[in-house]
């Protein structure tokens, strides 16, 4: 595995991943086994719409109705709560570790002097980056395809698919954003502080503009609107909303290079 | 005389080459107005104390940082637009020494031997031997010793043309000192050169060929080392029980550069050219409760050399 910087950072990754996909599988699990139970729940739908429309949004549920559908419910719970975050905390360790946290660690130096580009680097850590999100994704996707049947959930093939290319794009996204912040600054502080601070305000302006009406424009900011706002798993592709996500990545990998080629090395 | 060397070094093949390089972080001074020039098959030692602009110099040519302002060149190439290449041919040891600790030294190894191609690891085990390294633990579990020796490996391994050394020898004991200091002239035999910095100035004495003193940023001077053994500047430090009062019995010896006398007069620090036999005599006149010589301390004594305006501690002083 040693033989690139791509490599590496796999080589790197290899006892914390089999954590974090036995981790995220059972989440898949847990959520899915959730549901014939609350299926089976008489008067749900009239309890939850107790609650005021702004707490529901919080916890990712923006339509009772929708919820009490095992797509609709998998979705509010896998990807439009904790699963994401889990995967884009999970992107962003390792795009920060690509550069910023190798000069952190001091280790920059050393592996800058042998006949490596900056820019190989970058996108060797980049394309390590994708892989290991792709499969912490492909982790729901599989146990999707398995409980599938067994649970009646009735998804469509496709839109299971859909689902998890948008999440993993959705979590690539800010992984690519810690990554250009880190190869424009050399400052692991800062790079976590402000990626940290746009998932934040990404999430509670999504989640808040489906209260406050006047928070919708700035809705339209949000990549986990981008994400969200076609339920995948329900309604199946979302083109646009992929096709958005993945070039704000690709920009935010270009940016990473650029910063990165211009600067020092930080010590 | 600086210029003429220049001058006589551009006629034949330089390995390093830099024209007012200068770097500043922020308003902070790292190197100013850097003009050095090391030729092939040369040691070139690198001195001056810590926080003098050495390991920036040295992350220059590898192009880690960037100028401020200047050029460097490096086997001929820019250290710039070059610098792929360059790195291609130099192996290097840096000062700040971090290393994957969750990697064995045979992982790291292999990797740096993969990212040049393949080349060098059959070596490695070669000189791991000769340093007497055990490849086989993590490294974060190595001393800082076999820290060291395992950069050593990966800047020789490859067996490159121009070795870049941030303080080499640093935390390694005497024997495997003396291995490292075979290494370095095994290097120079085959042609091949060395760039190396240090802080003590015996260690560059005896492997380099000529040496390059830093100082607060600024090249000093540049001088070969059978030129500087020559000169064999040495500080000396006197201590009476009587304090010298008005008298400096040591001012007229031929040979002393500099004189300081402190503490009262109950201390002279002797800076001398030559035999210390005539400041030995002179002193006997007094009663010498002490005296000590700094032997270790040379490149204090060498810079005093080329210091025409003494500190201000310094109450008499005769230097040119």
């Amino acid at each position: 595995m040693l033989r690139n910087v791509f490599g590496k950072t796999l080589w790197e990754r290899r006892t914390g991943f089999v954590w974090w996909v036995l981790g995220m599988a059972a989440l898949a699990l847990l959520t899915v086994a959730f549901w014939p139970s609350l299926r089976d729940q008489a008067g749900l739908a009239e309890f939850l719409e107790s609650f005021p429309q702004g707490l529901l949004a919080l916890f990712g549920i923006e339509n009772v109705e929708e919820l009490l559908t095992p797509a609709g419910f998998i979705s509010s719970r896998l990807y439009a709560s904790i699963g994401p975050i889990l995967l884009i905390v999970f992107a962003i360790t390792v795009g920060t570790a690509v550069v910023v946290g190798e000069e952190d660690r001091g280790t920059m130096d050393l592996l800058l002097t042998q006949p490596v580009t900056r820019t190989t680097v970058v996108l060797q850590g980049a394309a390590a980056m994708t892989i290991l999100v792709a499969m912490l994704a492909a982790t729901f996707l599989a146990v999707l395809f398995l409980t599938n049947p067994a649970f009646e959930l009735e998804l469509r093939g496709s839109a299971i698919v859909a689902a998890n290319v948008g999440v993993a794009l959705l979590a690539l996204l800010h992984g690519a954003l810690a990554l250009a912040i880190g190869g424009l600054t050399g400052n692991r502080a800062i790079t976590l502080g402000i990626t940290t601070a746009i998932v934040v305000f990404g999430w509670f302006i999504n989640a808040l503009a489906a209260i406050v009406d006047e928070l919708q424009p700035a809705q339209e900011v949000s990549p986990f609107h981008w994400f969200l706002q076609g339920t995948p798993l329900a309604r199946g592709w979302d083109w646009p909303a992929n096709g958005l996500m993945a070039a704000v990545t690709v920009a935010f990998i270009a940016l990473a290079v650029w910063g990165f080629n211009r600067r020092d090395v930080a010590t | 005389m600086r210029h003429t060397e220049i001058v006589s070094l551009s006629a034949m093949s330089v390995v390093i080459r830099t024209e007012g390089l200068t770097k500043y972080y922020g308003h902070t001074r790292g190197v100013e107005d850097l003009d050095l020039s090391v030729e092939a098959g040369e040691v070139f030692g690198f001195i001056g104390p810590n926080g003098a602009g050495k390991t920036t110099t040295l992350r220059l040519l590898l192009d880690l940082i960037r100028p401020t302002t200047g050029r460097a060149q490096v086997l001929g190439r820019d250290v710039r637009s070059g610098s792929l290449e360059i790195r291609r041919l130099v192996g290097y040891l840096p000062g700040e020494l971090a290393m994957y600790g969750a990697m064995t030294g045979r992982e790291l190894v292999t990797f740096f031997a993969a990212l040049r191609g393949g080349d060098g690891e059959r070596r490695a085990a070669d000189l791991a031997e000769r340093l007497d390294l055990d490849l086989g633990p993590r490294i974060r579990d190595y001393s800082s010793g076999n820290r060291q020796k395992l950069a050593l490996i990966q800047a020789f391994m490859h067996e490159p043309e121009l070795l870049i050394l941030d303080e080499p020898s640093s935390s390694l004991d005497p024997l495997i000192q003396q291995e490292f200091y075979r290494m370095v002239d095994e290097v120079r035999a085959a042609g091949r050169s060395v760039f190396l910095s240090s802080h003590v100035l015996p260690e560059v004495e005896r492997i380099a060929d000529r040496v390059g003193i830093i100082r607060n940023g600024t090249l000093v001077a540049v001088e070969s080392v059978a030129a500087l053994k020559g000169r064999a500047v040495r500080r000396v430090e006197f201590h009476f029980s009587t304090p010298l009062v008005d008298v400096n019995p040591f001012a007229p010896i031929e040979g002393v550069r500099s004189v300081a006398v402190l503490d009262d007069g109950r201390v002279a620090q002797v800076v001398l050219e030559g035999s210390m036999d005539a400041v030995v005599k002179a002193a006997a006149a007094y009663e010498v409760e002490n005296v000590i010589s700094h032997d270790g301390d040379l490149e204090e004594a060498f810079l005093a050399f080329y210091e025409p305006d003494p500190p201000a501690e310094h109450e008499q002083s005769d230097a040119p």
